[in-house]
């Protein structure tokens, strides 16, 4: 404690006056702290992991643009851990939210597109539209919106948490929306893209894949 | 972005972007000093001099400057990312508290006896409005620092607000008795107290 107090205090005091490498040491090693206490938060939580580089790198901006909120009289390990636990405690409310949101599957999924007598253009726009998004959210959103299989079935065959699963579906979903609004302009980047002989992004199989969602 | 880059990107940053400094003590009493004056003379412009002095007495007034320099002094440390006091970690559970005391007194019949339910929301009004000119300034302090709980600072700058508008509005309230006028302007503070924990929580966040 006392060792990191002393380093942290030259890098910092020496960063004040312009030295570029001792804020480069000192905000390495602050992400190093940062990382293991939200990845020790996230799975106390029960929460993905692979927010854990989110959250560093919030930490860092603030860090960053309130550095001059910590007074040179005093010691700067307290007050990185107020800036880490505050960061990483705004994170694990955001995320939770997210999870809560994700909650109820059925309601969710009644929210993609309907069938009708447009149906087959509608699933055509759902496949595209899926394609466009990151692989473990593609994954997730097929599974439980067009498969149909519960949380805990996907959970299990893409080898991550329940609250991973509710995570990426949500987000798969209010992308999609997004998407969803953003259609025309999709579509005309789509053309733009075949008439430079580029194929645009689609739903393939081995992306769906376990192994393609632990990329 | 990876996070290597963006350390990179915050170096390169470091002599482009010089942070604002967080308001210090100088800062904080000034406008202490500034915002009780400029309350005082709004309430005599809008609401005339009490001619029997002020309503709960010297004592209410003195209660008053102190509650709203202790809130000052709390924000004070609270305006920078650091641990925070034992009394400021407990004071969400301490302004629920109070809000419930509030309410259980204007429900029972001694506490409606006391503090007329007309004159709080006389009070409500003129204290309100007396407090928003201290709330804006003492919010502009500390949204340049970074506090570690957006609703503690919150909450301590409307007890600063609300002080300060009880302090003022002490002088002009027409309210006869001061044992029910400092009821009265008490419970308003506490109000005010939580609905500034409020509107801190969203406007302090960093």
């Amino acid at each position: 404690m006392e060792d990191r107090e002393c380093r942290w205090y030259a890098w910092m005091t020496a960063a004040r006056s312009g030295d570029k490498a001792s804020y480069n040491h000192f905000l390495t090693d602050v992400a190093d702290r940062v990382r293991r206490h939200a990845r020790r938060r996230l799975a106390r939580s029960g929460f993905p992991l692979d927010e854990v580089e989110d959250i560093v790198q919030e930490a860092l901006v603030a860090v960053h643009t309130k550095r001059e909120t910590w007074d040179p009289g005093r010691p700067i390990a307290p007050w990185v851990d107020a800036i880490i636990r505050y960061k990483t405690l705004d994170a694990l409310r955001r995320i939770g939210r997210e999870a809560a949101k994700a909650t109820n599957f059925d309601r969710a999924a009644e929210n993609l597109p309907a069938a009708g007598h447009e149906q087959s253009s509608d699933l055509a726009d759902l496949d595209r539209h899926i394609g466009a998004l990151p692989t473990r959210e593609q994954g997730v959103v097929a599974a439980l919106g067009l498969d149909g299989i519960s949380a805990a079935k996907c959970a299990e065959r893409f080898g991550i948490s329940e609250t991973a699963v509710r995570v990426a579906f949500h987000r798969g979903l209010a992308r999609l929306a997004r998407l969803a609004d953003t259609a025309p302009t999709q579509d005309r980047d789509a053309q733009d893209l075949r008439r430079k002989g580029l194929r645009p992004q689609r739903l393939s199989p081995q992306r769906l894949s376990p192994q393609g969602l632990n990329q | 972005m990876k996070t290597d880059d963006l350390i990179t990107r915050l170096v390169d940053d470091l002599p482009h972007s010089p942070a604002v400094p967080a308001a210090g003590r100088k800062g904080f009493a000034i406008l202490a000093l500034s915002v009780i004056g400029t309350t005082i003379a709004l309430s005599a412009a809008l609401y005339g001099l009490r001619p029997s002095g002020p309503s709960g007495g010297g004592l209410g007034m003195l209660a008053w400057l102190a509650a709203a320099i202790t809130a000052v002094m709390l924000t004070i440390r609270m305006r920078v990312p650091e641990p925070a006091p034992m009394l400021i970690s407990r004071a969400p559970v301490l302004g629920l508290t109070l809000l419930l005391l509030v309410v259980a007194a204007l429900t029972h019949a001694e506490g409606k006896a006391l503090v007329e339910p007309s004159h709080l929301l006389h009070c409500l009004k003129t204290i309100g409005l007396l407090a928003v000119i201290p709330f804006l300034g003492v919010s502009l302090l500390i949204r340049r620092g970074a506090p570690s709980s957006p609703l503690a600072a919150g909450g301590l700058a409307g007890l600063f607000a609300g002080s300060v508008g009880a302090l003022a509005y002490s002088l002009s309230c027409p309210i006869g008795d001061p044992v029910s006028a400092f009821a009265a302007h008490a419970m308003t503070v506490v109000i005010i107290t939580g609905i500034g924990a409020v509107i801190g929580w969203r406007l302090f966040a960093w």
